[in-house]
């Protein structure tokens, strides 16, 4: 599945349960973006997956539709590129792709 | 009849308290807004920590209140007086929340984490601190579900002998430092403030749920002044350029500052009970 199939305006519940997979030449797009029309207020930060792709909760597209915070750098991005370059797969499968996080001492 | 003029049923501006409406001016600048009862509870809270004479103990406050994510990440306090040298962002650069994680009021108010990417960057340092290496750290969190290390209110290097409080919620692991680690296990999520002072290099205190649990008087190490150039973070800790050991906790608020003495202690938790009360958070 890539956003592509993914009807917006989505809700918080349904969204926060998926996530955004992307290459890092998407993710630099994404970081130039931000620079461009973003704020200190919501900064997509993606993290790094094992398999060296880049990946974001996808409760961040409850922010794209007018008046949210990531509106601008929506509307200023290539959508066609967007909508087939990003996969979209369950948070509980790209988690499961995050690098080991330190354990308690 | 006349309809009452709108005017008159706005809160009026000289009835709070000058940092509440300081505060306020920095959320609508922000973009957020603040609504009366808000207002009330912020300026009580002000008022409170006035007359408990600790206002100087804090360089940074943020009881993640207000209307909208906007207002949420607007800090209270960024400096030991409204009118002194003011530190870090003027907001919480914020990486990866949403409005969703968000909710003023109630019993599932609070900033919420979600264990794997959502943080906040205060933009404070510990080389900010007056005394540094002494000072405090303060979050008041519940609801995390995580066990693996996760950091409420977190810098540097962290691990032993950093600056910071972690929680482990399948685990029941409380690690907590301002210099000098204290590494125990608490029933998980029992606690929901914890504090940490530093007032000298033989004085360290921990203080859970507003209770003296531990003293330290073993100096800090050099890992603490080591990286005093790396910014607190909340929710996760900041390593070299990487944040990671994120919490899927709800955050009621964090502070960080000079160091606090037990009554001091005692004063802030209770303003912050009052507060938190008003809005209907535990």
């Amino acid at each position: 599945m890539n956003l592509s199939d993914i009807a917006l305006p989505i809700y918080y519940a349904d969204a926060k349960a998926l996530a955004l997979v992307f290459t890092p030449q998407l993710a630099g797009r994404l970081a130039e973006l931000h620079a461009e029309h973003g704020s200190a207020n919501c900064v997509p930060v993606p993290r790094v997956l094992t398999d060296g792709r880049l990946m974001l909760c996808a409760d961040v597209l409850t922010e794209v539709m007018p008046g949210g915070l990531l509106h601008a750098m929506w509307a200023a991005a290539d959508q066609a590129v967007l909508l087939a370059g990003v996969q979209v797969m369950s948070w509980a499968s790209a988690v499961a792709l995050l690098p080991a996080e330190p354990q308690p001492v | 009849m006349c309809a009452m003029s709108p005017r008159l049923l706005r809160p009026v501006a000289s009835g709070f308290h000058p940092e509440a409406n300081a505060w306020r001016t920095a959320v609508v600048s922000n973009g957020g807004s603040v609504s009366a009862s808000t207002m009330r509870a912020v300026s009580k809270f002000c008022a409170d920590i006035d007359a408990a004479g600790i206002r100087d103990r804090f360089f940074r406050l943020n009881l993640f209140c207000g209307t909208g994510l906007n207002a949420a990440l607007v800090p209270l306090y960024r400096g030991p007086s409204r009118t002194g040298t003011q530190y870090g962002g003027t907001t919480d650069t914020n990486s990866n929340f949403v409005s969703g994680d968000y909710v003023e009021t109630g019993a599932t108010g609070g900033l919420k984490g979600n264990g794997s990417n959502k943080a906040l960057n205060t933009g404070l340092l510990l080389s900010d601190l007056p005394s540094s290496p002494n000072g405090h750290l303060s979050a008041w969190a519940k609801d995390q579900t995580i066990g693996r290390s996760a950091w409420i209110v977190a810098w540097g290097a962290g691990y032993v002998n950093g600056a910071y409080i972690e929680h482990s919620a399948t685990l029941g692991n409380r690690n907590i430092s301002f210099g000098r680690e204290l590494a125990s296990s608490i029933t998980p999520n029992s606690v929901k403030q914890f504090i940490v002072t530093r007032s000298s290099t033989t004085d360290q205190r921990i203080y859970d749920d507003g209770s003296l649990v531990d003293t330290n008087t073993v100096a800090p190490t050099g890992t603490l002044t080591a990286n005093a150039a790396v910014a607190f973070h909340v929710f996760a800790r900041r390593v070299g350029t990487n944040v990671e050991a994120y919490t899927d906790a709800r955050m009621n608020c964090y502070s960080i500052g000079d160091n606090f003495s037990g009554s001091q202690v005692t004063a802030f938790r209770s303003a912050l009970t009052t507060f938190f009360g008003t809005l209907g958070r535990s």
